[in-house]
């Protein structure tokens, strides 16, 4: 992986962290052509994540 | 994936329950062997609609064994299905397709559709036997829809992958199997929660704010607008190519057009190696500039600095008998080392403070010794870098004159087509210019849209700047802000991912693809991806470059083939390598082949039996008895771990139903 620059407020881990939980959900989806729900899916994602 | 067994009850011609069972890894090669029209592409099909619940067949509404259907009585139901076992992911999986089909009356076979299911058990790591939610969705993770063609492939069909309309699928399969695809799926959905989180800082945010998450939307657009652009130039610049590369062989087959076309290919060659080097070139020029580039403008005021050195060491200023230190102690302590008091406002204190103007303080004398050395090996790097920037320029301009001689002779060689060769000749020249005149049309829109983007991009990194500064405004607003920021981070760490897979990816697929083309096709000829994921053939010209070419269909056969057993290999190399992120994976996939001999001419039926069998852990090949030729059998016999024949009787031999029977071949085969 590369090195993250998280944005402000947020370490490195926390970063990586979120970036696993975002792609899980993609990987989820990733046999339908339209992931239906995904960008739902991902907001409450950052929503949770982000405070 | 690796298939271990296939059932088919009453699907199709195939009546009852018949099975097929699959070997892998040691002897990996599965042959089915039957006669046009006995059921092999039926077969292919069993898996599809196993899959995707899709038949690529005739009358596919026709499901339900005709003999089966006749057996029953009016009334009775019929189980038509297909039942799957195979590996993945280290679980066994039994995946089962079924129909219920009702009778409807005795004068007619057709059925009602009663009933279905779809189910999916595994075995667990501790032996217990579990069945997915979801069996759908779970298979077409395993093998997506979309890639069927290329999982499941047809080989009468599949040269067609080196169609100039096969680069959207070709591009696709290269993402979905390497593991491309989530990363930029993941990019464009970030993308999309990033604005969201932007319309909740605009609504709870200043004006100022607005206008400029709006000015940011609108350059976003615009940038988005322009990258399309590219890419459609690209592909108008691509079909340009295929047809001046056509054009190209027919000129190359005319007598007269014969040796300068030759001497064409020579000189595109040629021009496409010139360009190579000047890019290098370039390259070279902008590292010299950007490592030394400031020494010419340092150098007045080094030497200045030298001058003023010079001048002091002169005056006896440097070194100096006193140290600062020493003077600044005296008057500290009040007292001179002859022994006299000095006294503030006194003379021999005025005196002593006077030293002070010519004594140093030992530091600007190294320093001024530091810089003397210093000077010296600037002063030869600035003699270094001047020559050796002398030097690239005029490489620089011997590879221009030499590109320039060359466009020259692919411009007289236009002329001399034009003007020797028959009218019909002439007119294909005269197209060919239109379309160089076209390229270079596309390419310079091209480099308009690159100058344009790059703009856009500046100006967006300005706005985002600007709206951070303008975000600190409520408590709602900067909550919002936090997440669009996150969003933001994420959509470009995940986009600076895809890059460097992607062309990590493209070109690992462009060696192997033509490593195993090669190793089939022994000519002068190689296969490449291109940057817009064409599947193209290259010819050798002059030795040392290579041009595109047309390609016959078994050229462009053995070209898919290469392509699709590539993939599945390193999709494999991938998994067994454990990448990077568990999203990577790769993963094992059979090549299931129907009648992938059928152009090959015997040398690349040869070849390609003995390279692909290399390449995955699973073959599964249909093949009649003329397409298992000795070429073939010769290589495939002694690893072909089963072997079965489809006994086809029709409808007018036997008891007036078409039926397929699926029996072990001997030869070659493995109890």
């Amino acid at each position: 992986m590369m090195d993250v620059d998280p944005p402000e407020g947020m370490t490195a881990e926390e970063f990586r962290h979120l970036l696993n939980t975002v792609l899980a959900a993609e990987n989820e989806k990733l046999h339908m052509d339209s992931p239906v729900g995904i960008n739902n899916d991902i907001e409450r994602i950052i929503e949770r994540e982000v405070r | 994936m690796i298939l271990r067994a296939l059932e088919l009850t009453n699907f199709r011609q195939f009546h009852g329950q018949q099975r097929v069972d699959f070997v892998a890894d040691e002897r990996n090669v599965n042959v089915i062997h039957g006669s046009n029209g006995s059921g092999k592409t039926t077969l292919l099909n069993a898996l599809t609609w196993l899959f995707y619940d899709e038949l690529t067949l005739p009358r596919p509404e026709s499901l339900a064994s005709e003999r089966a259907m006749a057996e029953a009585d009016p009334g009775e139901t019929v189980t038509v299905g297909v039942t799957l076992e195979f590996d993945h992911h280290g679980l066994r999986y039994t995946a089962s397709r079924m129909r219920e089909y009702r009778r409807a009356e005795a004068g007619s076979l057709r059925g009602e559709q009663v009933g279905g299911t779809l189910t999916l058990e595994y075995v667990d790591e501790d032996g217990n036997r579990r069945e997915r939610e979801n069996p759908q969705d779970t298979l077409d993770n395993i093998v997506p829809e979309r890639l069927k063609d290329i999982f499941f492939f047809d080989g009468e069909t599949i040269d067609q992958l080196t169609a100039l309309d096969s680069q959207e699928q070709i591009q696709e399969a290269i993402r979905s199997i390497m593991g491309l695809e989530i990363l930029e799926r993941g990019h464009r959905h970030l993308d999309t929660v990033r604005k969201r989180f932007e319309k909740q800082v605009r609504e709870h945010g200043s004006d100022e704010l607005e206008e400029l998450l709006s000015e940011k939307e609108d350059v976003e657009e615009e940038l988005a607008a322009r990258e399309q652009d590219i890419v459609d130039i690209r592909r108008s610049v691509e079909a340009a190519r295929d047809s001046v590369a056509e054009i190209d062989e027919r000129l190359r087959q005319t007598d007269m057009t014969v040796e300068l076309q030759e001497r064409r290919d020579e000189l595109t060659g040629r021009i496409e190696s010139l360009e190579g080097d000047l890019a290098e070139n370039e390259e070279k020029i902008e590292r010299a500039v950007a490592s030394r580039g400031m020494v010419p403008f340092l150098m007045p005021a080094l030497e200045d600095v030298g001058a003023m050195l010079d001048e002091k060491r002169q005056k006896g200023e440097i070194p100096s008998d006193i140290k600062t230190q020493f003077v600044d102690d005296l008057l500290e302590l009040g007292e001179c080392i002859c022994g006299r008091p000095l006294e503030e406002g006194s003379g021999p204190h005025d005196a002593v403070a006077g030293w002070r103007q010519t004594a140093t303080d030992g530091e600007f004398e190294r320093a001024a010794v530091f810089v003397g050395g210093q000077l010296g090996d600037v002063g030869g790097e600035h003699a270094e870098y001047y020559e050796a920037v002398d030097q690239l320029i005029a490489t620089r301009e011997v590879l221009r004159e030499r590109f320039r001689r060359a466009e020259e002779g692919l411009s007289e060689i236009s002329e001399q087509v034009a003007e020797s060769a028959p009218e019909d000749v002439a007119d294909l020249e005269e197209r060919r210019g239109e379309l160089q005149d076209d390229i270079a049309s596309y390419n310079q829109r091209i480099g308009a849209a690159d100058d344009e983007i790059e703009r856009l991009r500046a100006r967006k990194f300005d706005l985002k700047e600007d709206i951070r500064l303008a975000e600190k405004q409520s408590e709602k607003a900067k909550i919002a802000a936090r997440r669009a920021e996150a969003a933001d981070a994420l959509a470009e760490y995940v986009q600076a991912l895809f890059e460097k897979f992607q062309e990590t990816v493209r070109r690992r697929v462009n060696e192997k693809v033509n490593e195993t083309f090669t190793a089939i096709i022994a000519k002068d000829y190689y296969a490449h991806i291109t940057e817009d994921y064409g599947l193209e053939i290259l010819k050798d010209v002059g030795g040392t470059d290579r041009v595109p070419v047309a390609k016959s269909t078994g050229e462009r056969q053995v070209a898919s083939l290469s392509f699709i057993a590539s993939l599945v290999d390193l999709a494999r190399e991938r998994h067994e390598r454990d990448e990077e992120t568990e999203y990577f994976k790769g993963g094992i996939y059979p090549l299931i082949m129907d009648s992938p001999f059928g152009a090959l001419d015997p040398t690349y039926q040869r070849r390609v039996s003995r390279t692909l069998p290399e390449m995955s852990r699973q073959i599964i090949i249909f093949v009649t008895d003329s397409q298992w030729s000795e070429e073939v059998a010769g290589e495939m016999r002694e690893i072909a771990g089963r072997q079965y024949r489809l006994e086809y009787t029709d409808a007018d031999e036997g008891d007036g139903y078409e039926t397929t029977d699926i029996t072990t071949e001997l030869e070659g085969a493995v109890a």
